[in-house]
């Protein structure tokens, strides 16, 4: 229920922030990436570096976290499958030995199958989640988005101190 | 007004949240790093690891540990060694690249096979080393350590075998499923040879120039009788190859068949001991009294030894391919982690050198083991590790010595020797029999090599002031165990030698004792009359289903055998047959026509 809670929050406040779809895109874009490969990971510090520094939708980045996670587990055996292949290709063989001697590198877990392809994974799926997303959110806030405003739960979110501590994160 | 790219106001959260990040890390970095170190140390050995305290000594690139206890993964009351106090000193510079380089390792305070006051967990779940335990505790129990059984022998009336439970008949449906398969496969290959065509051929082209007048032929006709002969000869070469080829598998199917059926001697011997522990009548020889009095310590020993043989094999592997391990355990699938070693880099792991000071119960001295290139990737380091085990200060007759030296540059060359003498020998059961034995100050040496998968390894344990116990229970004895105990309780003497040889996966086992020929004599001075003619009827009834159900097989590996070897001999006799007829003729054509040699 809780879960449920938290998703209708973040996509309510993400659909309606004072943001473009293309900033809300980019937040979900991002978000996708905590979503799909594995979250304590190096490379997710920079990317939750990259919401908070960077002006995209904070919600929409909690909002493609969350709509991607279990698209994360679901495709987790199709990733280790992806990951593996790479990861014993003879032609990489000498690409991943160099890395994986190089200091910090072998940090990243880039030699974990799992790992590895997720993050193939999500490269080849930035772009498409970034354009349908862009969209998806402007066809909304264009039909649906301003009978969604007027509503009392919409207003009760909006008047909670959560929504408080998220302004100060909004885009600008 | 254009939108901003960067949202500053956010970096003062950010950094606040490092400066949490910071002082979480000073509260909670030991603790958590205790907790990581025990829980990896209990999954790379198998057995609960326990550590009292940690402390990472950042401004001095050091690591402390106290209280270091490893549970005995065969007994989980006591402890396979316990320190005081480890000092970790790291090189910095392999960190970055996660890479674990100890260039100092010393450990202080270390005991051995003490007592938990809390028994240790059993570690559940997969990886290497819990199965490794778990494969070691069945390895134990594979080996049928007979029993000084002492059942009455006029008790035996029957004997009543399922022929499934033999060996033998095992062995037979081996040797039935070969012998299909060499049918089969062989058959068909000689069948494909399809020599009949050629030989036809050549026996109708040699009885035809049986009878052909050269002279009459003329040069041309000349030519072209050599050309036919030469061409038919060439075939018949052909087939001679093919023919060699088959015989050289019908040779192998052969030598398989024989070697199956050569493994029907091991397997009778099995079978007449499964059936006499079936029927409850000891093994009245003097080398299975060995096995049965002093099999199960030995055992115990050797899968000590065993357990660190399959340690070094798993950890410290030859060559310098990439390696495939089971990633992290986390929400998400572990998935695989690819390690690649290159070469003139840093090891993965690596201690450079290391001292574990030991403690001796009952003497002053100081006792050490040095520790050299301990790595999981021997083919960086280019040089073996090495460990010897000496005194460092004290005087007196040696308790401990030893060294090993594990080689693991392209293949797996071990070994160890290791004397410990003086020291309290642990007291042990012997199975079956309502007492035990406390050797008390003795020697003990172990001595052992592994090659590849080849194990030879030597046990001694020898005690000139042994003491034999009677089981607490209070019990009387039994007449066969009293008679024994007759035996045995007035020696003083024990010595053991136990030799392990085989693979790591398939080990063979000998126990013998100075005691085992008293008390195979008494065995038999217990037994009598009776009991060698039940064992006698033991061998009866096996030779019988051995008979019945192992013999029809043997008979048909013996004929299909001999059946292909005949049919390829044949073959072989008709072409070496049509092949010398054909040179003969070739001859007389090519000897000239009318003092013309032809080409």
């Amino acid at each position: 229920m809780l879960v449920l809670l938290k998703f209708l929050q973040s996509l309510v406040k993400a659909l309606h922030t004072e943001g473009t779809p293309g900033q809300v895109a980019l937040g979900m874009t991002l978000g996708a990436a905590l979503g799909l490969t594995p979250l304590m990971s190096l490379h997710n510090l920079l990317i939750v570096a990259a919401i908070f520094l960077l002006n995209v939708s904070v919600p929409g980045a909690v909002l493609g976290l969350t709509i991607f996670t279990p698209l994360g587990f679901i495709l987790d055996p199709v990733f280790d499958r992806i990951g593996l292949v790479i990861l014993e290709a003879t032609p990489f063989q000498g690409l991943w030995t160099t890395l994986y001697n190089e200091p910090v590198v072998p940090f990243s877990n880039f030699n974990n199958s799992v790992l590895l392809g997720s993050i193939i994974g999500y490269v080849a799926l930035a772009v498409p989640i970034f354009f349908a997303a862009r969209f998806g959110v402007a066809r909304y806030r264009a039909t649906l988005g301003a009978r969604v405003q007027r509503s009392k739960w919409y207003k009760a979110i909006t008047a909670s101190k959560v929504y408080n501590v998220y302004r100060l994160f909004r885009p600008e | 007004m254009p939108r901003k790219r960067f949202r500053w106001r956010a970096i003062v959260p950010l950094l606040l949240l490092l400066v949490a990040v910071g002082v979480g890390y000073y509260l909670l970095a030991d603790r958590l790093a205790r907790n990581a170190v025990a829980e990896a140390g209990t999954e790379f050995l198998g057995t609960q690891v326990d550590i009292a305290w940690l402390h990472i000594l950042e401004s001095e690139g050091a690591v402390e540990v106290g209280g270091l206890a490893v549970a005995d993964p065969f007994n989980p009351s006591r402890n396979m060694v316990q320190a005081d106090r480890i000092r970790i000193q790291l090189d910095p510079a392999p960190l970055l690249e996660k890479k674990l380089v100890i260039k100092e390792l010393s450990i202080g305070g270390v005991r051995v096979g003490t007592k938990r006051e809390v028994p240790a967990r059993p570690v559940e779940g997969g990886g290497f080393a819990p199965e490794m335990v778990r494969s070691l505790t069945a390895w134990k129990q594979q080996f049928d350590v007979p029993l000084l059984s002492l059942t009455p022998i006029d008790t035996l009336r029957s004997i009543v075998v399922n022929p499934s439970q033999l060996a033998t008949v095992a062995q037979a449906e081996r040797i039935r499923a070969a012998t299909d398969s060499v049918r089969r496969t062989l058959g068909d290959r000689i069948d494909g040879l399809r020599l009949a065509p050629t030989l036809d051929s050549a026996k109708a082209l040699a009885e035809r120039l049986a009878q052909t007048n050269v002279t009459k032929l003329g040069i041309a006709g000349t030519q072209r009788a050599v050309a036919d002969v030469r061409s038919t000869l060439s075939a018949l070469e052909d087939a001679k190859r093919r023919v060699d080829a088959v015989k050289a598998a019908v040779d192998q199917g052969a030598v398989v068949l024989r070697s199956e059926i050569a493994r029907l001697d091991e397997a009778r011997r099995q079978d007449y001991a499964m059936v006499r522990g079936l029927v409850g009548l000891p093994n009245l020889e003097g080398p299975a009294i060995g096995n049965a009095m002093f099999g199960d310590v030995s055992l115990s020993y050797f899968q000590r030894a065993s357990y660190w043989a399959n340690l070094a094999v798993k950890y410290l592997p030859p060559g310098l391919r990439p390696r495939a391990t089971p990633g992290p355990a986390r929400l998400r699938r572990s998935g695989t982690t690819v390690r690649f070693p290159k070469e003139h880099e840093y090891p993965t792991f690596l201690v450079e050198r290391g001292q574990v000071d030991l403690e001796l119960p009952g003497t002053d001295e100081e006792y050490a083991a040095r520790i050299q290139d301990l790595t999981t990737a021997p083919g960086l380091v280019g040089r073996p590790t090495r460990v010897t085990i000496g005194r460092i200060g004290g005087s007196g007759p040696l308790a401990v010595q030893g060294s090993a030296v594990l080689d693991h540059n392209g293949h797996i060359r071990d070994s160890v020797v290791a004397q410990v003498r003086g020291l309290p020998i642990p007291g042990f059961a012997i199975p079956g029999l309502p007492f035990r034995v406390e050797p008390g100050r003795g020697t003990t040496s172990l001595s052992g090599t592994l090659r590849g998968d080849t194990v030879a390894a030597v046990l001694t344990l020898a005690a000139s002031n042994v003491q034999w116990v009677q089981d607490s229970t209070g019990a009387a004895l039994g007449p066969g165990p009293r008679l024994l105990w007759e035996v045995v309780r007035g020696l003083g003497d024990l010595s053991i030698t136990a030799r392990l040889s085989g693979t790591l996966t398939a080990p063979r086992i000998e126990v013998r004792s100075n005691l085992d020929q008293a008390v195979a004599n008494r065995l038999r001075s217990l037994a009598g009359e009776a009991a060698t003619k039940a064992l006698a009827r033991v061998r009866a009834e096996v030779d019988r289903l051995h008979q019945e159900h192992v013999q029809p097989v043997v008979s048909q590996a013996t004929a299909v055998r001999a059946d292909l070897e005949q049919r390829v001999a044949q073959m072989e006799e008709r072409v070496e047959t049509e092949r010398t007829a054909l040179e003969a003729r070739l001859k007389s054509l090519t000897a000239g026509v009318g003092g013309i040699r032809l080409p």
